[in-house]
C-alpha cells in the first residue's frame, strides 16, 4: 500500500504531513516516560521482524498480492505511540534505501500506516476488553486471538478506504472516490485476511513462549 | 562468561526466527513478485500498475530500488539477502534511535536531581 511520488497532490500531502509530524511529536513525547531500557532491544527486533514480513508478499487474486502492514501487531507489544514510531521508521527506510513509496508521499503512508490503522488497533481493545474481562490471562487465549485477528483485519481495511479517498480527491488521479473505494476494498478486503493471520500467528507464538510481552487486560492501553 | 538475560534472549531468537521464517517462506514458495493492492487497483483502473504521474521529484540514489541488488540472479537468495539487510539496517537504526532518546531522558533527570538537591 506504499503510495509513490506524483500519485497524490500537494493539497492533500502537506495537511497529512502536519497531522504526521504533529502526531510524531507527541509520540516521541510520550514513549520518552513510558519506554523502558530493556524494552529496547525487543522494539528494535519486532521493527526488523515486520520490516522482513512486509517483504513477504502472499497471493490473495489472479496474480494480485498483499503484504502485512504490522502496525496492530506492533501495537498489540507496546502501544500505539511506539508503534507509530516503529513503522514510521521502516518506512522512512523502504523510501530512502530500496526506493518503495515516495519520500514526498512519506507523510501520507505513515498516515496511512501509522494513524488510519489506528482504528484496527481500537477494535483489537474493544474486543479483549469485552471479552477476556473474567478470564484468566494464559489459560483461555481465544479471546486475545480473536481480538488480534480483528484488529489486524480492521487495519487494512481502514488504511486502504483512508488510501481510496487520498487518491480519489487527489487531482493527479483521474478517477473519484466513487469508484477508488469499493476497488482499494475489493483487493484489500482479502489482504486484511492474510494480515489477521499473520499477526494471530506472531501474537500466539509470543503468548506461549514469552507471554510477558503481551499486556493484560488491566494494562491494555488504548492509546499512548 | 557473560549469561545473556532472557530479554535479549527472546530478542535474539525472535530475529533469528523472523529471518527463519522469511526464508522457509520464500523458499515454499509462497512469495508472489506480482502487483499489489495498490498497484492492482492503479492497474484495473489506469492500465497502469504503476501508475505515477509526472513527478517534480524522483529520489535516484537508493542504493537498492526496488529491492534490486547488484550481480544476483537466485531470486530465491536474492529476497532473503535484502530481507535480511534491510533487517539489520531497521534493527540498528531503531536501536540507536530508542537508545539516544532513554539516554536524554536519564540524563534530564540526573540534571533535575542536581538542580534540586542544590
Amino acid at each position: 500500500m506504499h503510495i509513490g511520488e506524483g500519485l497524490l497532490d500537494l493539497s492533500i500531502l502537506i495537511p497529512l504531513w502536519i497531522i504526521v509530524l504533529g502526531y510524531g511529536a507527541i509520540s516521541l513525547f510520550k514513549i520518552r516516560k513510558s519506554v523502558k531500557t530493556d524494552q529496547v532491544a525487543i522494539i528494535s527486533v519486532i521493527t526488523a521482524m515486520v520490516f522482513a514480513f512486509q517483504m513477504l508478499n502472499f497471493p490473495i487474486l489472479t496474480g494480485t498480492s498483499g503484504h502485512l502492514i504490522g502496525f496492530v501487531l506492533m501495537a498489540i507489544f507496546f502501544s500505539p505511540t511506539t508503534a507509530f514510531i516503529m513503522i514510521s521508521v521502516i518506512l522512512v527506510i523502504q523510501a530512502f534505501v530500496f526506493a518503495d513509496g515516495g519520500i514526498i508521499a512519506l507523510g501520507a503512508n505513515m498516515f496511512n500506516m501509522g494513524i488510519a490503522t489506528l482504528l484496527g488497533y481500537f477494535i483489537y481493545w474493544i474486543i479483549r476488553k469485552k471479552f477476556s474481562t473474567n478470564e484468566a490471562e494464559g489459560s483461555n487465549t481465544k479471546p486475545l486471538l480473536i481480538a488480534t485477528f480483528f484488529g489486524g483485519y480492521f487495519s487494512v481495511i481502514f488504511a486502504s478506504i483512508i488510501c481510496g479517498i487520498e487518491i480519489g480527491i487527489s487531482d493527479n488521479f483521474p478517477f473519484g472516490i466513487g469508484v477508488t473505494i469499493p476497488t482499494m476494498l475489493i483487493y484489500h478486503s482479502l489482504i486484511g485476511i492474510g494480515e489477521g493471520l499473520i499477526t494471530m500467528m506472531v501474537v500466539s507464538f509470543f503468548q506461549k513462549y514469552a507471554p510477558e510481552y503481551i499486556p493484560t487486560i488491566e494494562n491494555l492501553p488504548i492509546w499512548s | 562468561m557473560k549469561i545473556i538475560n532472557r530479554t535479549n534472549k527472546i530478542a535474539i531468537y525472535t530475529f533469528l526466527i523472523s529471518l527463519g521464517a522469511l526464508a522457509a517462506l520464500l523458499w515454499i514458495p509462497i512469495y508472489l513478485a506480482g502487483p499489489d493492492g495498490l498497484e492492482q487497483v492503479q492497474y484495473d483502473l489506469t492500465g497502469n500498475g504503476e501508475y505515477e504521474p509526472e513527478s517534480n521529484f524522483s529520489f535516484d540514489w537508493s542504493p537498492f530500488p526496488d529491492y534490486e541488488f547488484i550481480n544476483t540472479d537466485n531470486n530465491y537468495g536474492h529476497t532473503w539477502l535484502i530481507g535480511l539487510i534491510g533487517s539489520i539496517i531497521t534493527c540498528f537504526i531503531i536501536f540507536g534511535g530508542f537508545k539516544l532518546l532513554l539516554v536524554k531522558r536519564q540524563s534530564e533527570k540526573k540534571n533535575a536531581e542536581i538542580i534540586k538537591n542544590v
